[in-house]
């Protein structure tokens, strides 16, 4: 009995994250893996990870802040399963000193604004990865912080980093 | 610089359109039923090979080594083999899958870098637990049919390369590893 609550609880939660951060799991997967299959497979692995995780869910944080915490940690496990046969992952700093190429203001193409964002994304180190999708997705500070387990100011920081180099890869051009 | 906004590349990116669909419970309770028999299929099959394979073959060579040396090193390589799968399938057992306990991202991180550190660690104990009966046999093998100095000098070399890459590739690994780390507690203090 206590056992088919459980599962109905696990369910129940379960229906309610996809539901409401559904699409948000999509473009977090896009984060991390370019390829359509294996993007599709790891979609299906952090949908599988994230129902299973809702046995420990205790209420202590809120639903936004478990289904990122635990999708992207799903996704990072990929990375480090992967890491062998990627090349070395940069941080916000290396990245801040590239210049862009895609102007997304005038661009014809937004697909391809979006490739080249997905594509630095994908260079970044888990952790400033983790910043930068959750500052794309939309979410604020203090619950980025939560998710990442930074502090407000280091967040603060690195989301100021963010902006910079949005800002150069796609709003100046070279003169 | 900074003046410039950057909500149109975050609009761009919150309005990708949804390629897949919502799947239902019973979908994920079958699907996460299906990757767990597959692990499970794989491990053990995994193990079950490495096992018969090789204590087959040392079993053989126990029985018509033609050395001492041979025997004694093809038995050690055996209780090696038996000690590394007992010890791998005590760590399969009571792994924890730390995705789904919620920790932050970087608490997570940090535990996966720390377990592949331990996992490095592991390796050089099963090295360790090996080489006494490979070089026993290797002896044996030697003693029993001796061999020109050019072959046991490009087996020795050989056997050296061989080390050295292995080595190689393990404290890479390990420095990339704990780079990661101390990159990890620098911005954690940052």
């Amino acid at each position: 009995m206590a056992d088919f609550e459980g599962r109905s609880r696990r369910d129940d939660l379960y229906t309610e994250a996809a539901a409401q951060y559904g699409s948000a799991l999509e473009r977090l997967a896009r984060g991390y893996e370019g390829d359509p299959d294996r993007r599709r497979d790891l979609l299906q692995e952090i949908h599988i990870v994230l129902w299973r995780s809702f046995d420990r869910f205790d209420g202590r944080c809120s639903l936004r802040t478990w289904v990122y915490r635990v999708a992207h940690n799903a996704a990072t496990s990929l990375v480090l399963r992967r890491r062998v046969r990627t090349p070395t992952l940069t941080g916000l700093d290396e990245v801040a000193e590239m210049k862009g190429e895609v102007d997304v203001e005038h661009s014809v193409n937004r697909q391809h604004a979006l490739a080249r964002l997905m594509e630095l994304i994908r260079t970044l180190r888990p952790v400033d990865r983790q910043v930068m999708l959750l500052y794309l997705d939309g979410v604020d500070a203090g619950t980025i912080a939560d998710v990442v387990g930074l502090s407000p100011s280091n967040v603060a920081t690195r989301v100021h980093r963010v902006k910079q180099i949005l800002v150069r890869q796609f709003y100046e051009r070279e003169p | 610089m900074h003046d410039v906004d950057d909500d149109g590349i975050r609009r761009m990116w919150q309005e990708q359109p949804r390629e897949e669909r919502i799947m239902s419970t019973s979908e994920i309770r079958m699907k996460a039923a299906l990757l767990d028999d597959r692990v499970r299929r794989n491990n053990a099959g995994a193990a079950v090979a490495f096992g018969v394979i090789l204590i087959a073959n040392l079993l053989q060579l126990v029985m018509r080594g033609q050395h001492s040396y041979e025997r004694a090193g093809a038995a050690l390589i055996v209780v090696a083999a038996a000690s590394m799968l007992w010890l791998y399938w005590r760590a399969r057992s009571t792994a924890v899958r730390l995705d789904e306990s919620g920790l932050s991202c970087v608490a997570f991180y940090r535990a996966q870098l720390v377990r592949q550190q331990k996992l490095a660690g592991r390796f050089w104990l099963c090295v360790l637990a090996f080489l006494p009966g490979i070089l026993l046999s290797l002896l044996g093998g030697i003693s029993a049919s001796p061999l020109t100095p050019s072959r046991l000098a490009g087996l020795a070399v050989g056997g050296l390369l061989w080390i050295a890459v292995v080595v190689w590739m393990i404290v890479r690994g390990m420095r990339r590893v704990q780079a990661d780390l101390d990159e990890l507690d620098a911005s954690d203090m940052s």
